[in-house]
């Protein structure tokens, strides 16, 4: 396969106008973005074409650039969507290029398609190959990595969700495939929401294998966990401490760990070394929960202590990993952590995600990975 | 500027010095290094210096909590850890790394801020000054003049 056309799911008329380009010997036409996404995990790319019906659709095209990183994605956008404030969007989110569709001006539509496959050809043949690896083996090694963040994507929760009067969403941005940061939240009981955002020593397949230990712990903890661990989630921590030194992975977790009493909207939390600490924006404004404390997997017989804090209307807790803070502006630490408050502050007034006040096609070059946990009392 | 492990020893008097952005992808090294000073049986002092780093990623923090634990269960004694850097003592404080090392957030001018040594050394006043004089002289090691130390030094680990 050359080129994945990922077409939309219902919109026979679109399906019938693009025939033409899906029966081309090297392309293979799919029906939207789930298709799309389990083909790429086993097979790949040289480019895809997305068809966008309105240039807000990019946000769907930026998914896969972040996923697929390597493989650059060109959207198919109606002729009458297309203006300069899409090409701009375009640019800013990493898309190859922006192809019109339907208007009747040459070049046609076979000669863009064409003229943008020598180009990314041209660019592949610059490329040097890796240094020591024969092609096969790189290949299978891409493909190994790429089964990998696909089966840890599918370890991470829903998002958005709603749980009670709470909703809760995520995103998680490895610096290659796989990610050593790890979100998660589930109910526990029906009063109680569990949540945590974990970050593992170093990044990649090594410390990917340490969030499945640790989300297996965390499931395990969950279903025997007495009513006193729901209020002080320390407990947890010290016994996941425990259990990480027990097994000498040689790895060790900074996390935040949080239960939600869903009827009384207390927050019962717990930090193992997290950092940046966790942000509450309330009617009051946002500011950090500081709470010091060793990351899990290092030390022995530590104890972790626990805090409680009110969840007023319409307050949010917002967790991110320190990865983010390489894209935050200021000259020092102090800085930039004021930066990420003023952004978390934004991004509820403007009823955004906090990870939309960021430009994730530049996060894409990140040496560290980066993850986003939000948590909203609605109701 | 790429990140650095050096590590340095006199008598039994040992320094680690981290320059620049360190992140470090395997500590096998590191790992080697920390257990042959432990077994070192003139073994008297360590200092870890961050002074110079820029940055120190998750696995350098690991390396670290690994040489205290040892310094405390073999010889129980805190070891003295200097950061002068404030972004990188929020986050060492942040990780509760204050109740495991001597940290010291100036920089080293006299001796006294060296704290407490570890117990075989303290029982006699020309060990101890000896070992802080050869701290003193190990603190002045950085990358411009480490080809002075050269009989001294060892780069552990180098990584951009």
């Amino acid at each position: 396969m050359t080129i994945l056309l990922i077409q939309p799911e219902h919109d026979s008329s679109v399906i019938q106008s693009l025939e033409f380009l899906a029966e081309m010997d090297d392309v293979l036409a799919v029906s939207g973005l789930p298709s799309a996404r389990r083909i790429l995990h086993t097979d790949s790319a040289e480019f895809i074409l997305f068809y966008c019906s309105t240039a807000r659709a990019f946000t769907l095209c930026e998914t896969l650039i972040v996923e697929f990183p390597d493989i650059p994605v060109a959207a198919l956008l109606p002729t009458q969507e297309f203006s300069q404030d899409a090409l701009r969007d375009a640019l800013r989110i990493g898309l190859e290029d922006v192809i019109e569709l339907g208007t009747q001006a040459s070049p046609s539509l076979e000669e863009v398609i064409s003229r943008l496959k020598k180009r990314i050809h041209r660019r592949h043949a610059h490329r040097a190959p890796p240094a020591s690896l024969p092609d096969e083996h790189a290949r299978q090694l891409e493909h190994d990595q790429r089964s990998g963040s696909y089966v840890q994507s599918q370890m991470l929760p829903v998002t958005p969700i709603t749980i009670g009067a709470y909703r809760m969403s995520h995103k998680v941005l490895p610096t290659l495939y796989m990610s050593g940061d790890f979100v998660d939240y589930f109910r526990i009981t029906d009063d109680f929401v569990l949540f945590y955002m974990a970050d593992v020593s170093g990044h990649g397949a090594g410390s990917a294998f340490v969030t499945v230990m640790l989300k297996n712990f965390l499931d395990q903890i969950s279903k025997t966990c007495t009513p006193a661990m729901l209020d002080e989630p320390g407990v947890m921590l010290s016994q996941l401490n425990k259990a990480l030194l027990g097994n000498r992975l040689d790895k060790h977790v900074s996390m935040f760990l949080g239960v939600v009493d869903l009827e009384n909207h207390i927050l019962n939390y717990s930090n193992a070394g997290h950092f940046p600490h966790g942000i509450l924006v309330d009617l009051n404004g946002s500011q950090f929960i500081e709470m010091n404390g060793k990351p899990v997997g290092l030390f022995e017989n530590v104890s972790y202590a626990s805090a409680k804090l009110e969840l007023g209307d319409d307050s949010q807790l917002v967790l991110v990993s320190d990865g983010i803070l390489e894209f935050l502006p200021g000259e020092d630490l102090v800085a930039k952590e004021m930066a990420l408050l003023d952004k978390v502050t934004r991004a509820k007034q403007q009823k955004l995600e906090i990870w939309e006040l960021f430009d994730l096609a530049e996060i894409l070059g990140a040496s560290d990975d980066i993850s986003f946990l939000t948590v909203t009392r609605t109701g | 500027m790429d990140g650095r492990i050096l590590v340095a020893h006199h008598d039994g008097v040992y320094l680690m010095k981290f320059t620049g952005d360190v992140r470090v992808t395997l500590c096998t090294t590191v790992d080697s290094f920390l257990d042959s000073m432990f077994s070192d049986s003139l073994f008297k002092s360590v200092i870890v210096d961050l002074s110079e780093a820029e940055c120190i990623d998750s696995t350098s923090l690991g390396i670290l909590a690994k040489l205290s634990i040892q310094a405390q269960s073999r010889f129980d004694y805190l070891p003295v850890l200097v950061s002068t850097n404030p972004d990188i003592t929020r986050v060492l404080k942040s990780m509760g790394f204050e109740d495991v090392f001597q940290l010291i957030e100036d920089k080293i001018e006299n001796a006294e801020q060296l704290g407490e040594l570890p117990k075989i050394t303290c029982s006699d006043n020309d060990i101890r000054l000896r070992v802080i004089e050869a701290h003193r002289i190990l603190m002045e090691m950085n990358e411009n003049n480490r080809a002075t130390f050269h009989n001294l030094v060892e780069m552990l680990e180098a990584a951009s």
